[in-house]
């Protein structure tokens, strides 16, 4: 786990704009896509495995991105905006996955079929404080829904514009959905903090 | 309760997880295979289309005939048992 955020490091040393990036991409230049995946890696891993909770499955689904991306880079409009494209195609990846995983762990949960307890997250394992505990636990717990807001505009920073492109919304939807999503959040902190009897 | 904002800064400030090593260079070198035969096919648009084909129609419908022919066999077999 990084603290610094390594795509906010990689963003200042590699060179280029996605702009310029994604012109070099359209001529198939592998440095460019060399680039673009040392910009893109940590932040799509990390929102893969805050989705699905498991490493094993965030690492598939990210290698299925990449080779998305790949094979359609040389086709992509000059003018495409690279992060919600990228964060799009790992989306409808989990999307995807999880339509066709008939055995999936919160599926069965949901419908009583394992009991209500979830085992921690990797984040959740790795957190270096109780607070960041607590909202790795809270972010996990959250219906798919809401976290997918959450981590696209307050852990990835996004404007509602470009979360809007990524979840196939409109910005209003995503704006009401984040305010929501962060009641529910909040409410799942005070529980959390609250002393048990 | 924490206010939006707090919460907001504390989700901004949250850490990154990357994959190992190995793991990225195997997903990197996938990728950049990809990105080669794209950028070949690109030159060869009728080939492209026809590996698009191929990849998008032809091979997943050959598989799921072989599927669908391998179960009706299977499904015989069993019911000639108890025939």
């Amino acid at each position: 786990m990084s603290r610094s955020g390594p795509w906010r490091v990689d963003r200042a040393v590699t060179a280029g704009s996605d702009a310029d990036l994604l012109g070099r991409l359209r001529a198939a230049d592998p440095a460019a896509f060399d680039a673009v995946y040392a910009r893109y890696r940590a932040p799509l891993h990390s929102f893969l495995l805050r989705l699905t909770g498991r490493r094993w499955l965030a690492e598939d689904l990210l290698q299925e991105t990449w080779l998305r991306f790949a094979r359609h880079a040389v086709d992509l409009p000059a003018d495409t905006p690279l992060r919600p494209w990228l964060f799009t195609v790992a989306r409808n990846a989990f999307v995807s996955h999880r339509r066709w995983a008939l055995l999936d762990a919160d599926r069965l949960r949901e419908v009583g079929l394992l009991p209500g307890r979830r085992t921690e997250t990797p984040f959740e394992l790795a957190a270096a404080s109780q607070t960041e505990r607590a909202l790795e636990a809270g972010l996990a717990a959250l219906p798919v829904a809401q976290r997918e807001v959450l981590l696209l505009c307050a852990v990835e920073r996004m404007e509602p514009s470009e979360a809007a492109q990524v979840l196939g919304l409109r910005p209003e939807a995503v704006r009401q959905r984040l305010s929501r999503a962060r009641s529910m959040l909040a409410e799942h902190l005070g529980r959390s903090e609250r002393p048990r009897p | 309760m924490k206010s939006p904002d707090d919460l907001a800064s504390q989700l901004g400030a949250l850490p990154t997880s990357d994959v190992g090593d190995d793991v990225a260079r195997r997903i990197q070198g996938r990728a950049r295979v990809v990105l080669g035969r794209e950028a070949r096919l690109a030159k060869r648009p009728a080939l492209r289309g026809a590996s698009r084909l191929y990849d998008g129609a032809v091979e997943p419908a050959l598989v799921a005939a072989a599927c669908f022919v391998y179960l009706w066999w299977a499904l015989d077999q069993t019911m000639a048992v108890f025939r």
